[in-house]
């Protein structure tokens, strides 16, 4: 009973999860028309302007930067952890990846705080990077690890020398996955909005929010915006080119022999140590001293705890809405592309996974204009929001949803329907079921990620509704720093929850890998 | 009467057949052995009969009612068939009794009915344990009496014993039969092993490239096998060439042996002879016809083959003995009766 896929699909499943699907993608379809709606000869303007190309530039450089710096700072680190018993090496593990738990509008807040006057590409290119970097970091640690150290000890045997040998053989193998890396760090600043804009860094985000808010024209916000999508589609393509490239070199994990780690003589200990402390100062030391700098000060003035409290509350049950929307869209795409692979339902999948390509001030955009020109009821409302916060992370529900729903054998459906459940309840009953603790978490995740989120908040959120996010944009941008801080610390436990639930399955991983060896 | 019966039945995916016109009938309380090597469209057929594929042509009747034909087939949880996956297939979120009462949650007597297959499978003492507590063979008990539970006219068994060890699967064919017999329960099984479906079943069927090629006893389709291919499919043979000589019997290199096929047989006919391993008996003190050329020990048995002077080589099975040494001379003769083939 293994040609589960060959089978026939049920109609009802498919137009499901096409129309869940179609719903994702209306942010995407509303902008494209949009765009199509100001005509040739406005786009042919707009793209004939030296600051739109300006624009593309910064953006462009920025990511650029961005990945140089990642990579030079995850390839010695990775090396560092996989290659020598240095110092405190289990530690180091769990912090290089704490970094991804900080909004990088938090840690842009907590450098401007520290250091009023600071501002412009570098020091965005500084934040980003040191926000970005485990992006790059841990799927190279996996890859060094993983790595066939025979390959390594087959070329010292013909003669090349340690350093060679490694460049010949594991770093060749680790290229894939630090690309892959590469390509999510530049979506991620390519994305980012929230520390180009408190940094003043004229990035494609910040000229779409800053030419939507002053609204003589929004044709070329709609314009840029377009771009952007466009820069962030190949950017995913090439990322999944490159990951399937890594899944191919990986190595047969019953034949590959583990590089086992080196002592490490007493000056590469120091060396090693140094640049691991001056990692994590930069990366969490100083943002977090800052936070704590401003919150000493803050508490010298009285906190607005009923404010902090709505800030919230608001939050909570925004995010949580968000991600009940997103569960219950990403459900029938998951139950079908994990069950059936045919070209309608990999279309299906593929289109919702359009949140992916859509950083959060396009999904604003594209929403604001719908809901003015459409549905003026819904502009600027809670549901509205909601919805924005289910298309952009539909593709973190999705995911979780689909390997959780394929971890569970297909017999188990057949076994039920024998049993006399028809094919809705067999499915309820047992994959539904089973997979319930996966599709709660994928979820959770959501809510999580949905919390931070900036600048569709921004420009969707009901007049008069704040939350964490939005609290601690006003008071930066009014540089009440102190004040900010409260909000700043609530979203770094918020966010920390996650990373923290990934850094110990990175460690459980780690653990097996060494008893196995 | 039959319980199932299937005519013609050919199915497959996407309007490509991959089992064609298949039909026969199987008994009440019959096991029947579905053999045949993989992608031979063993699961095609079982999925057609427990009713997840539509035939493309032919039908199925299930205790006279038809359940499967081209067009309005009964979908499977209206067909009263039960089902026992290869493994794993236990529901993992629920105890061992959820999994016997899931099919039965609406019948008011459940707990009796559960109660009563934990004793049938003799695991009462397992009743709230987990399945991953479980070792392969109660895990493929449990799914047996979860799929008895609802006392369905037909049990299908999709090679329940490919993941448990060696040790373990005579065991547990002994089980399963037992626990059949004890149920009265019709059941077809399908198997690649051809040790376990002449150990375990009443009737046997043969699938080579989707079609029916032999169905039939285990004894029959062994010691008068219709076709080479069918009878290679159950242990090795022998073919050697023959020419029929009276009604009852045909002359071979080895002289004039029995057929059990002698009511097909007319005299004067060429063809051949298909003889079993155990057909033959070596005596290494007679005037010399061949030379042994290899031993293979199996432990209870060994697997000689020979070269005839005539060029033939022979293969037969018999009691380990010390003194069968390549390059000894020796005399082979045929003690049992043959199938005769016409070319």
């Amino acid at each position: 009973m293994q040609t589960k896929r060959r089978t026939k699909t049920p109609s009802l499943l498919l137009w499901g999860a096409a129309f869940c699907a179609c719903i994702a993608a209306i942010p995407l379809v509303y902008l494209a028309i949009r765009i199509g709606g100001a005509g040739a000869s406005e786009i042919f303007a707009i793209l004939s302007r030296l600051r739109t190309w300006e624009t593309v530039a910064i953006s462009v450089g920025l990511a650029v930067v961005v990945v140089v710096a990642c990579l030079a700072i995850s390839y010695p680190t990775a090396l560092f952890l996989t290659r020598t018993k240095m110092p405190l090496r289990r530690f180091w593990f769990t912090t290089v990846a704490l970094p991804l738990a900080i909004p990088s509008y938090v840690a842009a807040y907590a450098w401007v705080a520290l250091i009023p006057g600071m501002n412009g590409f570098w020091a965005a290119a500084m934040v980003l990077t040191a926000v970005s970097f485990p992006y790059v970091l841990l799927p190279l640690l996996v890859s060094l690890r993983s790595a066939d150290v025979g390959l390594e000890q087959v070329a010292r045997s013909l003669g090349k020398k340690p350093t060679a040998a490694f460049f010949a053989t594991s770093f060749r193998q680790s290229v894939p996955a630090a690309a892959a890396g590469s390509l999510l760090v530049a979506l991620y600043v390519l994305s980012d909005f929230g520390a180009v804009a408190l940094l003043r860094v004229d990035a494609f985000t910040r000229v779409i929010y800053t030419s939507y808010r002053a609204s003589f024209d929004r044709s070329n916000a709609a314009i840029l915006a377009g771009m952007l999508v466009i820069l962030a589609v190949i950017l995913i393509l090439l990322e999944r080119r490159a990951r399937g490239r890594s899944l191919r070199f990986r190595a047969d994990k019953g034949v590959a022999s583990i590089a086992i780690a080196k002592t490490p003589t007493l000056a590469l200990s120091a060396l090693s140590s140094l640049w691991f402390i001056a990692i994590a100062v930069i990366s969490l030391g100083i943002p977090i001293v800052s936070l704590l700098i401003r919150l000493t000060e803050g508490a010298r003035r009285p906190l607005d705890w009923s404010e902090l409290t709505t800030a919230v509350v608001n939050t909570a049950w925004i995010s949580a809405t968000g991600a009940v929307i997103a569960v219950l869209l990403a459900l029938p795409i998951a139950a079908l592309a994990s069950k059936f692979r045919s070209k309608s339902a990999s279309a299906i999948e593929s289109l919702s996974y359009s949140g992916l390509a859509l950083p959060g001030v396009v999904i604003g955009l594209s929403l604001v204009f719908l809901s003015i020109n459409t549905v003026p009821f819904l502009y600027q409302s809670f549901a509205l929001l909601a919805f924005a916060y289910a298309v952009l992370f539909l593709p973190k529900s999705l995911g979780a949803s689909r390997s959780a729903l394929e971890a569970v054998p297909p017999a188990l459906g057949q076994v039920a329907q024998t049993l006399g459940y028809n094919p809705l309840r067999a499915w309820l009953y047992t994959s539904g079921r089973i997979s319930l603790p996966g599709i709660a978490a994928g979820g959770l995740l959501v809510m999580l990620t949905a919390m931070k989120e900036l600048p569709a908040t921004l420009m969707l959120r009901p007049t008069g509704f704040d939350t964490l996010a939005t609290e601690l944009w006003s008071r930066t941008e009014l540089a009440a720093f102190g004040a900010a801080a409260p909000y700043a610390m609530a979203l770094i436990l918020l966010a920390a929850v996650p990373s923290f639930a990934l850094s110990r399955g990175f460690l459980t991983s780690e653990k097996e890998t060494m008893v196995n060896a | 009467m039959s319980a199932i019966s299937i005519r013609g039945l050919s199915a497959g995916y996407g309007g490509e057949a991959v089992i064609s016109d298949i039909s026969f009938d199987l008994s009440q309380q019959q096991l029947l052995a579905v053999l045949g090597p993989s992608g031979s469209g063993k699961s095609t057929l079982l999925k057609t009969i427990a009713g997840f594929l539509t035939p493309i042509a032919g039908s199925i009747t299930l205790d006279r009612v038809m359940v499967s034909s081209t067009e309005s087939p009964v979908p499977p949880e209206r067909r009263n068939i039960g089902l026992v996956p290869q493994e794993g297939s236990l529901f993992p979120h629920l105890d061992v009794s959820a999994n016997i009462g899931f099919g039965i949650k609406r019948d008011p007597r459940r707990k009796q009915r559960v109660n009563e297959l934990l004793a049938i499978i003799d695991m009462a003492e397992y009743a709230h344990a987990r399945p991953q507590e479980l070792s392969g063979g109660q895990q493929q008990r449990v799914a047996l009496a979860r799929a008895l539970a609802p006392k369905p006219k037909l049990i299908l068994l999709d090679e329940p014993f490919t993941a448990l060890d060696t040790s373990l699967r005579a065991q547990m064919r002994e089980d399963i039969r037992s626990i059949l017999t004890l149920t009265s329960t019709t059941a077809i099984m399908v198997t690649h092993d051809q040790e376990e479906a002449l150990a375990t079943a009443d009737q046997l069927a043969i699938l080579q490239n989707g079609k029916l090629i032999a169905f039939g006893t285990p004894h029959s389709l062994y010691n008068t096998p219709k076709s080479k291919e069918a009878a290679q499919l159950l242990g090795e043979i022998n073919t050697i060439p023959a020419i029929s000589e009276t009604n009852q019997s045909v002359r071979t290199e080895f002289g004039v042996s029995a057929v059990t096929n002698s009511d097909q047989l007319t005299p004067r006919e060429l063809g051949t002879l298909i003889l079993r391993p155990e057909a033959f008996v070596i005596d290494i003190n007679s005037n010399p016809n061949s030379t042994l050329i290899d031993s293979l020990f199996h432990g209870h048995d060994s697997l000689i083959s020979v070269r005839m002077d005539s060029g033939l080589v022979i293969k037969l099975r018999e009691p380990t003995h010390t003194s069968r040494i390549p390059g000894t001379r020796c005399a082979i003769t045929v003690t049992r009766p043959g199938t005769f083939l016409r070319s």
